[in-house]
């Protein structure tokens, strides 16, 4: 069998997709077509480079994705629902039990729900992304969240012997419900408790960065700590 | 349903989410690393792309978890969102760089980096057809029918476009003389 030069040829040949006659063929051809031979040549070459590139994940990598989920869990509007496959034929009964447990388990979770969320209302979807964090010791830092589009970035300092987290965003960190203002009524800066971390805010104009810290200590105490070590509102 | 009633659903969801979908993380991440400018860049698209699969876990049929999460990766690479995202300004990251697997030397962790900018930089050349075709298929893992399915076009097409890719590719290190385990 003679084999004419075809790119769609070589390229079947290379991810072995031939079929045998016809792969027999092709090393014949080889054999004989200097520019086949050359192209099969370069194209090992560059699949064995490539090998290079199959590098890991950055360290942390998978912590910071994690928790970006987690936050978006918490956080966004709409629930992802389970994936559904088609029922196997028979199974209508096992599905109407199970759909009925749920109903149950339902009303019990919008119970103990509702119990919490009285208790307080969600924080801004940033300030839960930074407190979440807060709560994950082993997060590696610094940490890049993209939260409702926006990127905050977060690195962690010891403050006065506790761990603090210091968020930093092009964009102001929103005001929670139960937190209060602490300089005019703008919002500007602002404080909040959450169990035993203290919240301390200052958004900034437009054009600069905003901060939020978070720490292991009432959040009236955070902006004489941070003070000491040179954060400043201005 | 209340706003809380939702958040606890998504809390609930998201080990599945993530359980389905992390053993992904290191073919999203390659990918990610090769459509985009700069290692940064490559970390907020790998963030999209699974932000925004969660969002539409709902839809998803269960068949390929991998190649559906680089459809989405794909799709964000060429959409304009990180151009219109605002950033933080950037500062020296190097304590997020790979340090180099503990059990090599310097030298060897050195070099096998040196290797790996070296192939990226040349494959950074390369037409974006024939780039977006080699990373989703020997990046990615993928097989030609996924990737063909990925960008619309023949299975035919996609093979044509890796092996242009590969061998301008072969060509392009073997021109610079760089064969160092490599040619």
């Amino acid at each position: 069998m003679t084999v004419a030069c075809s790119e769609l040829r070589r390229a079947a040949f290379l991810s072995g997709e031939l079929a045998p006659a016809e792969r027999e063929a092709f090393d014949v051809h080889l054999l004989e077509c200097e520019a086949c031979w050359q192209a099969v040549q370069d194209d090992r070459a560059g699949r064995a480079a490539l090998a290079h590139l199959l590098t890991p994940p950055t360290p942390g990598l998978a912590e910071r994705v994690a928790l970006a989920v987690e936050v978006a869990a918490r956080t966004g509007p709409p629930a992802p629902q389970a994936a559904t496959r088609p029922a196997p034929q028979g199974s209508r009964r096992r599905l109407a039990i199970a759909a009925a447990a749920l109903a149950i388990v339902a009303l019990v979770g919008s119970l103990l729900v509702t119990v919490v969320g009285r208790t307080r209302a969600a924080d801004p979807p940033a300030v839960a992304a930074v407190v979440a964090l807060a709560s994950q010791r082993s997060a590696a830092m610094p940490a890049r969240l993209s939260v409702d589009g926006r990127a905050v970035e977060v690195h962690r300092y010891r403050v006065h012997g506790a761990l603090t987290l210091i968020a930093v965003s092009a964009r102001p960190f929103a005001m929670p419900a139960a937190s209060h203002v602490v300089s005019g009524s703008n919002h500007r800066v602002w404080m909040a408790d959450r169990g035993s971390l203290g919240l301390y805010c200052v958004n900034a104009p437009a054009g600069r960065h905003s901060m939020l810290a978070v720490a292991a200590m009432p959040a009236v105490a955070l902006p004489s700590a941070l003070a000491a070590l040179g954060f400043s509102p201005a | 349903m209340t706003q809380d009633d939702g958040a606890a659903e998504h809390a609930a969801s998201h080990h599945r989410f993530l359980e389905a979908t992390l053993p992904h993380l290191e073919a999203v991440s390659r990918v990610a690393r090769h459509l985009s400018q700069n290692r940064q860049g490559a970390e907020d698209l790998v963030q999209e792309t699974y932000l925004r699969a969660y969002a539409a876990f709902g839809s998803h049929s269960g068949a390929s978890t991998r190649a559906w999460l680089l459809t989405i990766c794909t799709n964000l690479a060429r959409s304009s969102w990180r151009r219109q995202a605002r950033r933080v300004a950037e500062e020296p990251r190097a304590e997020l760089d790979d340090p180099g697997r503990s059990s090599e030397g310097v030298e060897a962790a050195v070099e096998r980096r040196l290797d790996g900018e070296i192939v990226g930089a040349a494959l950074g050349e390369l037409p974006a057809e024939q780039r977006i075709a080699i990373v989703l298929m020997d990046l990615g893992g993928q097989s030609a029918a996924e990737v063909a399915r990925q960008l619309g076009c023949p299975r035919g097409t996609v093979l044509a476009r890796v092996h242009r890719g590969r061998r301008r590719l072969g060509e392009l290190l073997r021109e610079r003389g760089y064969d160092r385990g490599l040619l």
